[in-house]
């Protein structure tokens, strides 16, 4: 096939899942006030101190400006001409077994993939699925309670946890923390809230999808989860959004925190719609996600596959606190046509002894821009600490960018922080060799790829691996060095 | 008064009513986009980690006119020059003095100010797009430069000896400099410039240095960067590099125990199979800072470009690095390589290193890594265990670690003479160098 023919066919594969559901849909009024934040409450039927929160979260968000450093370019957003709030009519409580559930959501939720009754029969995977501002079901809830662990809708948590909610929102991400986790503590409708229980090591994985449906909102979800000590839990995260020309604002806080000799691993396949072929439409991805490994021995691993969003700007990042504490970040980000990534990790180490380790793998084409960003900071105290940091870049095609911002700072003479990059295009000798052993162009180029990112894709967990070589195979197919 | 109201007095007191309209209207031009952007703070991303706050709090003017005697001086006190033929420019406190030594038929030298609007066209424009708001240092230089060396070459000439341009300071009060050199160097040329800074004033000065390189086809430029013991010194150093095709263009900064030293190093290629070589070490102690800034453009297709600075810090030494490789979309074939570096010998020194590449074209190579470290305990043990003494080990170590980068300086004097300032400093005065393998065997023998 032709280099244009093939470059061609990459530009223009299909977003598979940009259809709309017919669903009743209930919406807050456009704009943001206090009204509209106490209203969001009120649905919520939240505690007080709930309301209080958001609107000291609001209040500084007024005094705050979008901030602009980072390498990505979007017309100002009109943050008074979004729905903060939008519900499936049926939806005046949230329904207590599937059987409840309307099935329209049901059917969406299958032709997604996610069918939720057939996990619930499988068993494996506990699931939350959001749909726009609410959680619309949460599998496996029972057996996990048996445990003594908590997997709930955020909002749920908020009810029936108030004082383990009270204790942790916020304290990894405060509302002052920048324009975006502000933006989100006001107004944040739902997301997921994971406990686990000291001692207990999860036996299954906890999974939330997320799905934007209705049009003119933005969905602004928050996750916390704890670890309490000697636990384990691993968490998995995906999302998509229908093909509209208009551009939705998803702004998500998440928050980790890991007791001592706890460890999460937290992994996102994130493929929200990433906007037509001449850039129109698509998803702004800003999202704020960050985990603190409190106690000593703990462990915080990030695994991202990016490969959907219009904008995506986000650093998963670990404030390493606790002694011989572990952080990790494995990335791959792959951007296309006009699509636009800032993406990468901040590594604050803290503790004696604590390690980090960086896999970043960008692989831009198309139009695309993707950028690296990241910071790797020793204090002082932090004695012994090890870093190690490798971003890869790959460019196919020669109208895209690829870009590293690593920021190093070591402060103490006991620390080891190396930092690598490079940046190439699949080389015209490895294509030759793989040609030359029968390999077509085709295979080639998925061959090198997937050895590319085979790094971090070895870090998702079974059933979301499948699915994210199944994305980036989509995603590139045919790509030509 | 704040720096800004300084600068701006004087502005006022010295320049308004001086020299020629085009002048006055280019200083005027650049004196306001240095005024609307202020002193850089923490704030502005490239000088994140550079506190220029303390300005505020000097009271300064220009620097005093000295004569040339005591400069004299200590130019007899740098050994290399004394070893080998040269020509010395000397440009104390900022003013240009009739240079040194005999090579009138193949060198021009003249001052800046007599050059700029020679034929009607400015050649400052070719540098324009270095002159921008995240160095508005550039700015102030433009604004209140007070003289320059401008230099070129007779073209197809190799020279045989190094061009000196040797700063030297002295003030009894606090003192600003800014000099605006032009190198312009024609085709087929071979050059070795090296640049020297001196501090013998009792009271600071500010200097903010600028020189303008350009480099035409087939041309062959070192350029050299001594800066050592600076005390009592805020130096900013810009260099700006054009070059043009089939050029080659090397760079080696050295700055040793610096009070402050911010190096901008711009380079760009506008032609094509241009090589261009950025090298430095640093040394930091009690009370120094460095901040090595490196921008290198590959505007150009089939370019290379490699840079490597190391850095030793110790005390509560802090040193700053920042290299940014651009790679334009048209410029395939672009090799661009870049390392840092540093190792921290004790608990309160600093580093912070930003390795960062831009890169629009797709048929590339390029690489950049940093690392901070300690000395290795395995290699630092092996030496113990042949009978050497823990510090002679490390010092070792040390030398091995920046004698890469030492190599590279192509003149011997000044190699010879900075190697024994780095074995001073590591307190190797006894152990013999041998520049080449045959040395070594006569010294065996």
């Amino acid at each position: 096939m032709a280099e244009n023919d093939i470059l061609k066919e990459i530009t223009e594969q299909e977003y598979k899942y940009g259809f709309v559901s017919l669903i009743e849909q209930e919406y807050a009024p456009k704009g943001l006030n206090e009204d509209i934040i106490r209203f969001i409450w009120e649905k919520k039927q939240e505690p007080p101190f709930m309301l209080e929160w958001r609107l000291k979260a609001y209040r500084y968000w007024k005094t705050m400006k979008e901030p602009r450093w980072a390498k990505v370019h979007y017309p100002p957003i009109d943050y008074q001409d979004i729905h903060y709030y939008a519900a499936p009519k049926s939806f005046k409580e949230k329904p207590k077994s599937l059987d409840e559930v309307d099935p329209e959501i049901l059917r969406t939720f299958e032709k997604l993939g996610i069918p939720l009754r057939e996990r619930e029969r499988l068993a494996g995977v506990a699931v939350d699925a959001v749909l726009d501002s609410v959680s619309v079901a949460t599998t496996f809830k029972e057996k996990l309670e048996e445990l003594g662990i908590i997997f709930c809708s955020i909002s749920e948590a908020i009810r029936n946890h108030p004082d383990l909610v009270q204790k942790y929102l916020g304290s990894v991400v405060p509302y002052t923390d920048n324009f975006f986790a502000a933006l989100n503590s006001a107004v944040f409708s739902d997301g997921s809230f994971v406990y686990v229980p000291k001692g207990v090591r999860c036996p299954m994985e906890l999974s939330t999808y997320f799905r934007i449906n209705a049009s003119e909102t933005g969905q602004f979800e928050r996750t916390l989860i704890i670890a309490d000590e000697g636990s384990y839990v691993s968490y998995l995260e995906g999302c998509t959004a229908p093909i509209r020309d208009e551009n939705q604002l998803h702004a998500a806080v998440v928050e980790l925190i890991a007791l001592k000799d706890a460890e999460i691993k937290y992994s996102t396949v994130q493929n929200w719609y990433p906007g037509d072929k001449e850039g129109k439409g698509g998803i702004y991805n800003f999202v704020t996600k960050r985990g603190i490994c409190l106690g000593e021995n703990s462990k915080i691993s990030w695994t991202q596959v990016e490969t959907g969003s219009a904008i995506t700007w986000k650093y998963p990042s670990c404030i390493l606190k606790g002694d011989n504490s572990v952080g990790e970040f494995y990335s791959i980000a792959v951007t296309n046509n006009y699509q636009q990534a800032d993406t990468g990790t901040k590594m604050i180490h803290l503790g004696k002894n604590t390690k980090s380790r960086i896999v970043s793998k960008g692989i831009a084409a198309g139009h695309s821009n993707n950028s690296y960003r990241g910071l790797v900071q020793i204090s002082r105290k932090a004695e012994g600490a090890r870093n190690f940091s490798q971003c890869d870049s790959l460019l196919l095609g020669d109208k895209c960018g690829a870009h590293t911002f690593p920021y190093i700072e070591v402060n103490n003479n006991n620390s080891i922080v190396e930092h690598e990059a490079t940046t190439s295009k699949i080389s015209d000798e490895i294509l030759f060799y793989c040609n030359q052993r029968g390999i077509s162009k085709e295979d080639a180029i998925g061959l090198i790829v997937n050895g590319f990112s085979r790094e971090v894709l070895n870090q998702l967990p079974m059933e979301f691996a499948v699915e994210a070589q199944k994305l980036l195979a989509v995603s590139l197919e045919g790509s030509v060095g | 008064m704040n720096f800004i109201e300084r600068v701006n007095k004087i502005f006022d007191d010295r320049f308004l009513n001086n020299g020629s309209s085009y002048l006055l209207d280019l200083r005027k031009r650049n004196l306001d986009k240095f005024n609307k952007i202020g002193l850089p703070t923490l704030k502005h991303e490239e000088w994140k980690y550079t506190n220029l706050a303390f300005l505020n709090d000097l009271d300064f003017n220009l620097l005093p006119f000295i004569s040339s005697t005591e400069a004299v001086n200590a130019l007899k006190n740098i050994n290399f020059l004394n070893e080998t033929e040269c020509i010395v420019i000397p440009i104390l406190n900022g003013v240009v003095e009739k240079h040194l030594g005999n090579f009138e038929d193949l060198i021009t030298i003249a001052k800046f100010q007599e050059k700029i609007d020679e034929d009607g066209s400015n050649r400052l424009n070719l540098f324009n797009h270095f002159f921008e708001a995240s160095n508005p240092f550039s700015y102030l230089n433009l604004a209140l430069f007070n003289d320059g060396v401008y230099l070129s070459v007779k073209p197809n000439v190799e020279l045989e000896f190094p061009i000196v341009l040797f700063y030297y300071y002295e003030s009894e009060y606090t003192g600003l400099s800014n000099t605006l050199n032009l190198i312009e160097i024609p085709e087929n040329v071979k050059a070795d410039i090296i640049i020297l800074f001196v501090n013998n004033s009792q009271e600071k000065v500010i200097a903010n240095e600028m020189t303008n390189l350009h480099i035409s086809k087939h041309a062959n430029v070192e350029l050299n960067f001594v800066q050592i013991d600076l005390k009592n010194m805020f130096l900013i150093n810009n260099l700006n590099v054009i070059s043009e095709s089939e050029s080659n263009f090397k760079t080696n900064v050295f700055s040793f125990n610096t009070n402050f030293v911010r190096n901008n190093i711009n380079y760009d290629f506008n032609g094509e199979h241009s090589t261009t070589f950025l090298n430095g070490i640093y040394f930091v102690d009690d009370g120094n800072f460095v901040d090595n800034h490196t921008l290198v453009m590959h505007s150009k297709p089939h370019c290379m470009s490699d840079e490597n600075f190391k850095g030793i810090l110790d005390g509560n030494g802090r040193a700053v690095f920042n290299g940014k490789i651009y790679v334009a979309r048209n410029a395939q074939k672009t090799n661009a390589y870049q390392s840092n570096k540093n190792l921290l010998l004790s608990n309160s020194a600093r580093i912070n290193t930003k390795p960062q590449l831009e890169i629009y074209a797709d048929d590339v190579k390029c690489t950049h890594g940093a690392t901070a470290g300690f000395l290795d305990q395995d290699m630092l043990f092996y030496i113990i265990s042949r009978g050497i003494s823990k510090e002679k080990a490390k010092s070792l170590l040390l030398n091995s670690f920046v004698s890469e980068n030492l190599e590279k300086v192509g003149s011997n004097e000044l190699r010879n003479y900075l190697k024994e300032l780095v074995a001073r400093k590591l307190h190797l005065e006894d152990i013999f160098f041998c520049s080449s393998i045959e040395e070594l065997t006569k010294v065996s023998l």
